[in-house]
C-alpha cells in the first residue's frame, strides 16, 4: 500500500477544490470590476453635495467594494495563498479607492497639482529652476524629472498627467509594501492583510501630483531593500563581549551581594550594563546579518545612496523621515551598513545648505523656528482642520476616528504577535519626532502618520493575525474561541477591511466638492492666461481653483483669503482696492465658502453683483465659473 | 536637464568647502561600507585611522554649515 503524505493529502485536496475555487474569485474580480465601470459611468461630478464624491456614488460601487473585500478575505483565509488572485484583488481595492475620483472628475484635483505643473513648464521652457519664487523651487528634482517626462512623452504640458496621478502612484508604491510586508517578520496572511490595510486605510490625501508622493515612493523602496536584505542574526550567535573586572571591585560586589536588596540592585545594573554592551556592536550593525551576497548588497547600497540623493534633491521632509526609519531598523537588528543613515544625513543637509539656500537665505527661522514646539504644530496640524459646517467637520472627524482605530489596532497587534525584533513598532513611533522638527506647514502630523501607515497596518493585521508560533513571547495571550475560531476571523477581517475602506472612500472624496474641479473652472482659467497681460494681477476668493499651470513668475496673483485663513466676510473693496484686473469665481470656491469657511449660500453671487457694481464687467461665464474683468477707465469717468 | 538645472543654482558653486566635505565624507563612508561588506579584515588602527577620518570630516562639514547659516541667514 503506497504511503500517503502530506502533500498527496494537499494533490488531493487541490484537484477537488481547483475548479470551483478557481473560477469564483474570478467571476467576483469580473463582476467587481464591471460594477465599478458602471458607476463611474453614471456618476455626475456636476451633481456632487456637501459630502462630496460618495455623494454621487450609486449601489454599484458599493456592493463591487463589498464583492471586492470579500473576494480578498476569501482569498487570504483559503489554503495554500495564491499571491497571484490576491495580489489582483488589491489591485482593483486600489482602483475602487484611488482611481474612482480619477474616472469621475474631469480634471486633476487639488490646486497644489496645478501649481506643480506650473514649475515643471517653467523648468521646461527656461531649464532651470526660478530662484526666490517659491520655496518649492528649492527642492527642484521632483519637477525637474517631470519635465524629462514631458519632453520624453511629447505632450505640451504635465497637465495630461494629474488626472491619473494617485491611481498611478498608489498601484507604484504595491511592489515595495509587498516585499516590506513579506519581510516585515509577520505571518504571510498578516503580510497580505497589512498591505490591504495599508490602502483601505490611506485616506491622507498626499498621492497628488507632487514630489512628496514620488518621494513616498523612494521612502518604501529604500524601506523594501532593507527589509530585503538584511534579517536579524539570532540572539544567541550575537556575541556578548564580556567585560574584566578588576578583583577589587569584584570583592567589594561579593560583600555586598550579601544584602539582598543590593544584590537585587546589582542585577538591575548588570541588566544595564548587558544592554550598553549590545548597543555597540548593534549600533555597528553587527546584529543584522545579509541574506543576498556582498556584490548584491554593494549594488543595492549604490541604489539606496542614489535614491537618497534624489530624494534630498527634491523633498524637504522626506529624507529625513527616512533617516529616522533605517536609524530605528539599525537599533532594531534590521540594517547592516550605518553608513547609510549617516550618508542620507550629508545629502539632506548638503543640499539644504548648498541648494535650498534661496529657500532659508534672510528667515532661517523657517526652518528652525519650530523645533521642540510641538504643541503649535499639534495645533496647526488638528485643532484648526476640525472646522467648517456639519458636513465637514464629519469628514474630519471620520479621519480621526479611523486613524485612532487603526492605531489602537496597531498597538493591539504589538501586545499579540511574537516578533524576533520589535522593529515595526519602533518605524510605527519613529516619524512622529519629524513633528517635534517641522510643522511643515500644518501638515506635518498628517505626513508622519502617512511614514509610519506601512509599519501600523502591518501591525494591525497581526492584532487580527497574530503569529501561533515564533521567536518571542506574545504579550497579550492567543484569544481561544474553539471551533468558531475561523469563521470569527472571516467575519472580523471582513469588518475592518470593509470598513476602513469605506471609511476611507468617503473621507478621501470629502473635500471633493471644493478641491476638485469642473472643465469649466479650467476654461475659464486659460481664458484668464489668454488675455491677462504682463504686470496685470489675476484675483480669486480662496486658492480652489485649478489655477497655477502657466506663466509662472510673470502674472501677479491676489487671493482674498488664503488658505487656511478664517475672514467673516469677502467683500469686493479687497479687490478694488488692488486694482486687481481680472477675478475668477468657481463653483469649488463657492463650495468651500459654504463647507469650510461657514459663509452663508449664494455669497459668490452677492460677491459678484458687488463687483459689477464696483466697476467689474462680465468677461466670460460657464455653468461653475464666471471671469470679471475691471473695466477700462474711460474719461468721462475719470477724476 | 537634471544636471543642469541641479548645478546651475548659483548657491552650489559659491561655497565650495561644504561640497567638497561633503563628498570627501560620502567617499570615506563608501569606503567604509565597502570594507564591511566585502568582508575585509582591517587592522585596529587601519580602522581608527577610517573612522577617525570620517567623524573628523563630517564634524568639518557640519561646522563649515553652521557657518555658512551664520553667514547668509
Amino acid at each position: 500500500m503506497p504511503e500517503i503524505t502530506g502533500a498527496t493529502l494537499r494533490q488531493l485536496y487541490n484537484s477537488v477544490h481547483r475548479r470551483r475555487s478557481s473560477t469564483l474569485p474570478i467571476v467576483a474580480l469580473i463582476v467587481a470590476a464591471v460594477l465599478w465601470l458602471i458607476s463611474v459611468a453614471r456618476a455626475n461630478d456636476l451633481a456632487m453635495k456637501s459630502y462630496g464624491l460618495v455623494s454621487i456614488l450609486g449601489w454599484t460601487f458599493f456592493v463591487g467594494l463589498v464583492l471586492v473585500v470579500l473576494g480578498f478575505t476569501s482569498e487570504l483565509l483559503r489554503t495554500p495563498l495564491r499571491p497571484r488572485y490576491l495580489t489582483a484583488f488589491l489591485i482593483l481595492l486600489i482602483v475602487f479607492i484611488f482611481g474612482t475620483a480619477s474616472a469621475i472628475e474631469p480634471t486633476g484635483s487639488l490646486q497644489q497639482s496645478f501649481i506643480h505643473t506650473g514649475f515643471i513648464q517653467y523648468i521646461l521652457v527656461h531649464g532651470q529652476a526660478l530662484n526666490s519664487y517659491d520655496a518649492r523651487f528649492s527642492w527642484p528634482g521632483g519637477f525637474s524629472l517631470g519635465a524629462l517626462l514631458v519632453a520624453f512623452a511629447g505632450v505640451p504640458n504635465a497637465l495630461a498627467f494629474i488626472r491619473w496621478f494617485p491611481l498611478v502612484i498608489e498601484l507604484l508604491y504595491l511592489a515595495p509594501l509587498l516585499v516590506i510586508a513579506r519581510a516585515s517578520g509577520v505571518g504571510r496572511r498578516a503580510a497580505w492583510l497589512g498591505v490591504a490595510l495599508f490602502y483601505a486605510n490611506n485616506w491622507i490625501f498626499q498621492d497628488y501630483f507632487s514630489p512628496q508622493a514620488l518621494n513616498y515612493l523612494f521612502f518604501l523602496i529604500i524601506l523594501a531593500v532593507v527589509f530585503a536584505n538584511w534579517k536579524p542574526k539570532p540572539a544567541s550567535s550575537t556575541p556578548q563581549p564580556r567585560r574584566r573586572v578588576p578583583r577589587r571591585v569584584a570583592d567589594v560586589r561579593a560583600w555586598l551581594s550579601r544584602f539582598a536588596d543590593v544584590r537585587a540592585w546589582l542585577s538591575r545594573f548588570a541588566a544595564v550594563r548587558a544592554l550598553l554592551s549590545r548597543s555597540r556592536s548593534r549600533l555597528e550593525g553587527s546584529d543584522a546579518q545579509a541574506r543576498w551576497n556582498s556584490s548584491t548588497t554593494l549594488v543595492t547600497l549604490g541604489l539606496v545612496g542614489a535614491i537618497s540623493l534624489a530624494s534630498a534633491m527634491s523633498h524637504q521632509l522626506t529624507p529625513y523621515a527616512i533617516l529616522l526609519d533605517l536609524a530605528a531598523c539599525l537599533v532594531s537588528r534590521r540594517l547592516g551598513r550605518p553608513e547609510v543613515i549617516v550618508v542620507i544625513f550629508l545629502f539632506s543637509v548638503g543640499w539644504l545648505s548648498l541648494g535650498a539656500s534661496n529657500y532659508w537665505e534672510g528667515h532661517l527661522s523657517t526652518i528652525f523656528g519650530s523645533i521642540g514646539q510641538l504643541g503649535g504644530t499639534l495645533s496647526a496640524n488638528v485643532s484648526k482642520r476640525v472646522t467648517g459646517s456639519a458636513s465637514h467637520r464629519a469628514i474630519v472627524d471620520v479621519r480621526i476616528l479611523l486613524m485612532v482605530g487603526l492605531y489602537g489596532l496597531g498597538g493591539l497587534g504589538a501586545l499579540r504577535r511574537r516578533p524576533e525584533t520589535r522593529t515595526l513598532e519602533l518605524l510605527a513611533v519613529a516619524p512622529i519626532l519629524l513633528l517635534v522638527l517641522q510643522d511643515y506647514g500644518g501638515e506635518g502630523l498628517l505626513r508622519a502618520v502617512l511614514f509610519g501607515l506601512p509599519f501600523v497596518t502591518l501591525l494591525a493585521a497581526s492584532a487580527i493575525m497574530p503569529d501561533l508560533v515564533g521567536h518571542g513571547r506574545p504579550l497579550l495571550s492567543v484569544l481561544r474561541l474553539r471551533g468558531h475560531g475561523r469563521t470569527a476571523l472571516r467575519v472580523v477581517t471582513v469588518t475592518v477591511v470593509l470598513g476602513l475602506a469605506l471609511g476611507t472612500v468617503v473621507v478621501r472624496g470629502g473635500n471633493d466638492t471644493f478641491e476638485s474641479f469642473t472643465n469649466g473652472e479650467l476654461h475659464a482659467v486659460n481664458f484668464v492666461y489668454n488675455h491677462v497681460t504682463p504686470g496685470q494681477t489675476i484675483g480669486y476668493v480662496a486658492p480652489y481653483l485649478p489655477f497655477g499651470q502657466r506663466d509662472v513668475g510673470v502674472v501677479n496673483q491676489y487671493i482674498a483669503i488664503g488658505v487656511g485663513a478664517t475672514l467673516k466676510h469677502v467683500n469686493a473693496s479687497s479687490f478694488v482696492k488692488r486694482q486687481v484686473a481680472w477675478i475668477i469665481l468657481t463653483r469649488s470656491q463657492a463650495s468651500w465658502g459654504v463647507n469650510v469657511a461657514g459663509y452663508a449660500p449664494h455669497w459668490e453671487s452677492k460677491l459678484k453683483a458687488a463687483l459689477v457694481k464696483r466697476g467689474y464687467k462680465v468677461a466670460a461665464t460657464w455653468s461653475t465659473a464666471t471671469v470679471l474683468r475691471l473695466a477700462p477707465i474711460t474719461s468721462s469717468t475719470k477724476t | 536637464m537634471i544636471g543642469g538645472v541641479l548645478t546651475a543654482s548659483s548657491a552650489l558653486a559659491a561655497p565650495p568647502a561644504v561640497l567638497v566635505t561633503l563628498i570627501t565624507s560620502v567617499i570615506l563612508l563608501a569606503i567604509r561600507a565597502w570594507v564591511g561588506t566585502v568582508g575585509l579584515t582591517l587592522t585596529r588602527r587601519e580602522a581608527w585611522y577610517l573612522d577617525g577620518a570620517i567623524v573628523v570630516f563630517v564634524v568639518i562639514f557640519f561646522a563649515f554649515v553652521v557657518i555658512r547659516f551664520a553667514n547668509l541667514a
